[in-house]
């Protein structure tokens, strides 16, 4: 990739910010986070062609073989949990065959106080919905983040949350931003070490596998909140 | 709602800034989606294409057999910046340019309801750059003239607003050429929505054409 001070020749850059990075992963290392999922054949790997730039990308498929509907593949990345704050996750997706995609979601669990606290976003690519899961544990829709994505497009999305109040702050799919403030996560029951899960937790349609690709994702946490 | 967009990251690779769509320095994994004319083009990482690095992106319509109007077509595919502006620029040269009739680079625009696209196309075999109309047609650029020179690294900047669908400038070795009057070109309706970047080379009479690119980036265009 470039450097910074290629970039500074480009086009001038933004100016300091104190957020402190916890994770990078663009995968061009060809280490994946763990996978799992309902067949014995999915896909969690880092392959060539899932790289948005550089060498390789985060390559998620429901199943190599025998697809069914329903079928389900999840890629985590854990790490220790930051000082109480503002946690931010963003990174870039893009979709194969959108028919194949029942969903898609962003799912970050906060081990913390002996509980865990999930935060969830949810594509549905076919319908344009998008969703995040309530205090209750129920999905609710967010008419502000309504699209419908086309097949190999490259798309942004950042969920920031405040793991000390252990609530949403906003969403972004694509182009779109929801203010998600004051909406609690959902204590999804007893936990142990403090730290964070963060997933790609997918579902294939009713014309499986689905293919996703990642790359370039962060996770920073941006102030005390 | 606090505006932590403010908050822009210190990052050790400038990809995963959001307001970055392609940051390709030519030396990874070749992603583009491509087409061509002949069965036998060239569209790879080659070192001789670098201008920085090990490697840079090499361009060539055909490599038996060349015919005229020859081409190679690569494209990238990602949303639109939060501003949407768009700015794509590269570093280009063409190892021979009496060869390369034209090397296309287009800003398209689909807004999930029409397409439109910003385009300049620089005629390294009769030293002339044009930009694309609304009409469709390519317009010369007389305040950008030009004598290409074979092996001599040139900067290209292409800058659009797909708000208005209306360019911004082109800048080319060190000239500028303001196009903020000029509308984008919309030449069909589309559903789609997505921005992309698109580099076409042409081959002259006597081909093949070629070019060489490196350091190739569209992001959001922070200036305007």
């Amino acid at each position: 990739m470039m450097t910074a001070a290629q970039i500074v020749v480009l086009q001038s850059p933004p100016p300091p910010s104190r957020a402190r990075i916890i994770r990078q992963d663009n995968w061009d290392d060809r280490s994946p986070p763990s996978g799992s999922g309902t067949g014995d054949d999915w896909i969690v790997e880092c392959w060539p062609e899932a790289a948005r730039n550089g060498l390789y990308g985060l390559y998620c498929k429901s199943r190599a073989t025998t697809p069914t509907a329903g079928d389900t593949v999840t890629a985590t990345i854990t790490t220790d949990l930051p000082v109480p704050g503002i946690l931010e996750w963003t990174g870039w997706y893009r979709y194969q065959v959108l028919a194949n995609v029942n969903r898609k979601r962003w799912l970050i669990e906060l081990h913390t106080g002996g509980r865990n606290w999930q935060c969830v976003i949810s594509q549905y690519p076919n319908s344009g919905t998008v969703k995040y899961q309530n205090a209750a544990g129920a999905a609710i829709t967010i008419d502000a983040l309504a699209q419908d994505p086309d097949p190999n497009v490259w798309y942004y999305w950042r969920l920031v949350v405040n793991s000390n109040l252990l609530q949403y702050v906003s969403a972004t799919v694509g182009e779109k931003t929801a203010d998600l403030s004051g909406i609690g996560a959902y204590d999804a029951g007893a936990a142990g070490d403090s730290l964070i899960n963060w997933q790609f937790s997918n579902i294939a349609g009713t014309a499986p596998p689905l293919t996703i690709h990642h790359d370039d994702c962060m996770i920073r946490r941006l102030g005390a909140g | 709602m606090r505006d932590y967009f403010g908050n822009l990251p210190i990052v050790s690779s400038m990809g995963f800034m959001r307001g970055i769509m392609v940051l390709d320095d030519c030396e990874g994994t070749m992603t583009w989606i491509v087409t061509g004319t002949g069965g036998d083009d060239v569209h790879a990482y080659e070192t001789a294409a670098a201008w920085q690095g090990e490697k840079g992106l090499h361009l060539k319509t055909r490599t038996t057999a060349t015919a005229q109007d020859d081409w190679v077509h690569l494209q990238k595919i990602f949303d639109h910046p939060a501003s949407g502006l768009l700015v794509a620029r590269l570093r280009l040269c063409t190892p021979d340019a009496a060869k390369t009739k034209s090397i296309i680079v287009t800003l398209r625009d689909d807004d999930g309801s029409q397409q439109y696209a910003a385009a300049i196309m620089l005629a390294p075999a009769t030293n002339k750059i044009y930009y694309l109309n609304s009409a469709g047609a390519y317009v010369e650029l007389t305040a950008i003239p030009q004598t290409f020179a074979n092996y001599n690294w040139y900067t290209l900047e292409l800058a659009a607003d797909c708000r208005t669908h209306k360019y911004l400038h082109v800048r080319f070795n060190g000239l500028s050429a303001d196009l903020s009057a000029q509308a984008m070109y919309n030449d069909a309706a589309t559903s789609g929505r997505s921005a992309q970047l698109r580099l076409l080379v042409t081959a002259a009479v006597t081909g093949p054409g070629e070019a060489y690119m490196d350091n190739i980036y569209v992001g959001e265009y922070l200036e305007a």
